[in-house]
């Protein structure tokens, strides 16, 4: 096991990949090792938004560095919105706190049915339990009563965006709709309620100090998955032999909107159940001769890696790499984000190429390699984020469907629900890289359906 | 370039095990002549690196926190989707694929999803095997809860402030073979 160790590079010899380099992130050691295959089970890529309910260290370095050495990246503009997280507070926010999908289970959603009773939510002049049940718009049930409020969290998520939209949002900010209990805590009591879901309430409590028992609790959605990642072949195989993704960092199972609980039932899957079984295949067919350590393709990426910390070490600007990756998230999440049109995409490429070129410029790496340096660490990731972002929008800009979590305001039905194009866009978007500021080549996996019938989605 | 996703042909209910069938093993004597690296250790990663080692291979695990429990898995508040029926409310492996399907909004492979539905009732004994404390009704059943995109009741799920980190525990009690202290 080794710890405090971060992948920064992916070893291929002769095309197969053999190994890889790590950063000792407490000595700055940079070492190589060998493998008959790599796995990557190293998680999503959602702090490209800067916020979101990843952890602070959660970043796509090693899924990117493999992208770069050959492994296709597959669909990077599905990104998962979750519906019910407590809202943004101000700028100097660094996460964003999930509150878990099962809290609709029992929760109801709503907003106020009127602009004027919105305003008087918004400045505190009336308190939620205050509006009238008449005046309250459970816009879930109204919309989809066979679904009600366990409706996908891409189609949660864009009802509560269309309300703050239409100025009904509550809370200081705007942003944000009630998640409301009162009527779970009326038929099933305080206790049964708070033995479901009293560490949720618990959590929701400490971090806004309002009580859910009491008052609705304020929910806003907030990025949480991302459905695209290293595009994976049956077996978890990535396009490059002998390397393989596993959970959150392939694309495999999710299509364009992923469905509550069904993360930790592809990891699981993928590593229990899958891979023990794939992997033997490929290593039977290559046979266990040792792995040489000293080809030289594992000298020269850990050169390669070296070079470009030397790189980063370079930068002595003004700007901290953490305003950057602040910046980029501002973007995505605005062009990028619940709802894009190619207008928005098409500004938004243009600015993190922009903000790219800056960061190379202007931004500030202090300390050395030889130290803990959290600061090397963050601008090595936020530099991947910076070309991934521009990926993403790539993605959203070919894409011109609206499918799940992907939503391009042209393409939407009379009720604005997302409207596919089956004829042009049923396929699996596979970018290939090309080289530093090279465009991305685009390949499709036709994607077959034999045995489900393409409908319109309809939770109603 | 041609993407070859290698789906097997026929029958969706029989592509994984036909697959399996066909996939070339290792002999027991010869998995430890083999380095497995894995970078990642949260569910998938770490179920990974687990099933590698007990089956011989020299697994090689790397994770950029202090440790493998670090990593972000833990935070999973939900729970895990699986085609039990425990409930009894007309859920079923078909209906677990095809709910995945729909909700993905019709862009994932039926192969893999079916396959992903197929196994999701593996994972449940798998995790009860190794000591995951799901959250149990009253009489010692495994209780279930609803998430979004379904109509039946599929979610197991862990009581209290663990959440999933029990999980994460759980499965790290098989830790692969740790030989980096010896050099």
């Amino acid at each position: 096991m080794y710890t405090r160790s971060e992948m920064l590079d992916v070893v291929t010899v002769d095309g197969h990949a053999k190994g890889i380099v790590t950063r000792n992130l407490i000595t700055g050691e940079i070492d190589t090792h060998t493998g008959h295959a790599v796995l990557l089970a190293t998680g999503g890529y959602g702090n490209v938004f800067y916020l979101s309910t990843n952890a602070i260290g959660s970043n796509v370095t090693a899924a990117w560095r493999a992208h770069k050495r050959g492994a296709f990246f597959a669909n990077p503009c599905y990104t998962q919105i979750h519906p019910t997280c407590i809202p943004v507070t101000g700028d100097h926010q660094s996460k964003l706190t999930l509150m878990s999908e099962s809290l609709r289970n029992d929760g109801r959603v709503w907003a106020p049915k009127t602009v004027e009773i919105a305003e008087q939510l918004r400045k505190g002049t009336i308190k939620a339990d205050q509006v009238k049940e008449d005046d309250r718009d459970y816009f879930l049930e109204r919309k989809y009563p066979s679904f009600g409020n366990l409706v996908p969290r891409d189609v949660a998520s864009r009802n509560a965006k269309e309300m703050v939209d239409e100025g009904r949002g509550v809370g200081g900010s705007g942003f944000a709709v009630f998640l409301d209990f009162a009527d779970a805590i009326h038929r099933l009591g305080k206790d049964a309620v708070a033995a479901k879901y009293g560490n949720l309430f618990d959590m929701y409590y400490q971090i806004t100090d309002e009580d859910p028992y009491k008052q609705p609790m304020r929910i806003y959605p907030a990025v949480h998955y991302t459905m695209g990642g290293l595009w994976v072949d049956y077996n978890l195989s990535t396009n490059v032999p002998g390397l393989y993704a596993l959970g959150e960092c392939n694309f495999s199972d999710h299509g364009a909107n992923r469905l509550g609980a069904s993360a930790l039932m592809q990891g699981l899957a993928d590593g229990y159940f899958v891979i023990p079984y794939t992997l033997g295949d490929y290593l039977a067919q290559i046979g266990p001769k040792p792995v040489d350590g000293k080809h030289p393709a594992f000298e020269q990426t850990k050169q390669d890696v070296i070079a470009r910390i030397n790189k980063l070490l370079a930068l002595k600007g003004t700007k901290t790499v953490n305003e950057y990756h602040r910046d980029l998230g501002h973007i995505m999440w605005e062009y990028c984000g619940m709802a894009r049109t190619e207008e928005g995409l098409t500004k938004a490429k243009g600015l993190i190429q922009a903000l790219r070129a800056d960061f190379w410029k202007n931004a500030l790496v202090v300390g050395e390699n030889e130290e803990v340096n959290p600061a090397l660490e963050k601008a090595g990731r936020v530099a991947d984020f910076l070309e991934l972002g521009e990926l993403m929008v790539d993605d959203a800009l070919m894409r011109k469907e609206s499918c799940g979590g992907h939503f391009r305001l042209e393409s939407q039905t009379p009720e604005g629900e997302a409207l596919r194009d089956d004829e042009h866009f049923a396929f699996v978007a596979a970018w290939e890289y090309k080289g530093d500021n090279q465009p991305e080549v685009l390949n499709k996996e036709a994607l077959d359906f034999e045995f489900v019938h393409l409908t319109q989605r309809s939770y109603k | 370039m041609t993407l070859d996703a290698k789906i097997p042909a026929g029958p969706l209910a029989e592509k994984w095990s036909k697959h399996k069938f066909n996939l070339k093993l290792v002999n027991p004597a010869n998995k430890r002549k083999y380095d497995v690296i894995v970078v990642g250790t949260g569910l998938a990663g770490g179920a990974a690196a687990a099933s590698l080692a007990e089956l011989g291979y020299n697994v090689k695990a790397f994770c950029f926190q202090d440790s493998p429990r670090r990593a972000h898995s833990i935070a999973a508040q939900g729970g895990i989707n699986a085609a039990k029926n425990y409930q009894n409310d007309g859920d079923s492996v078909y209906r677990l694929f095809y709910d995945t399907i729909k909700g993905g909004d019709y862009r994932a492979r039926e192969g893999n999803v079916y396959r992903l539905a197929e196994v999701s009732v593996n994972i449940i004994d798998q995790c009860v095997a190794q000591g995951v404390p799901f959250a149990r009704e009253y009489g010692g059943l495994l209780d279930n809860r609803s998430f979004g995109g379904s109509q039946v009741s599929r979610t197991f799920y862990a009581r209290g402030t663990n959440r999933a980190a029990a999980f994460i525990r759980r499965l790290l009690r098989i830790k692969p073979p740790d030989t980096s202290w010896q050099s």
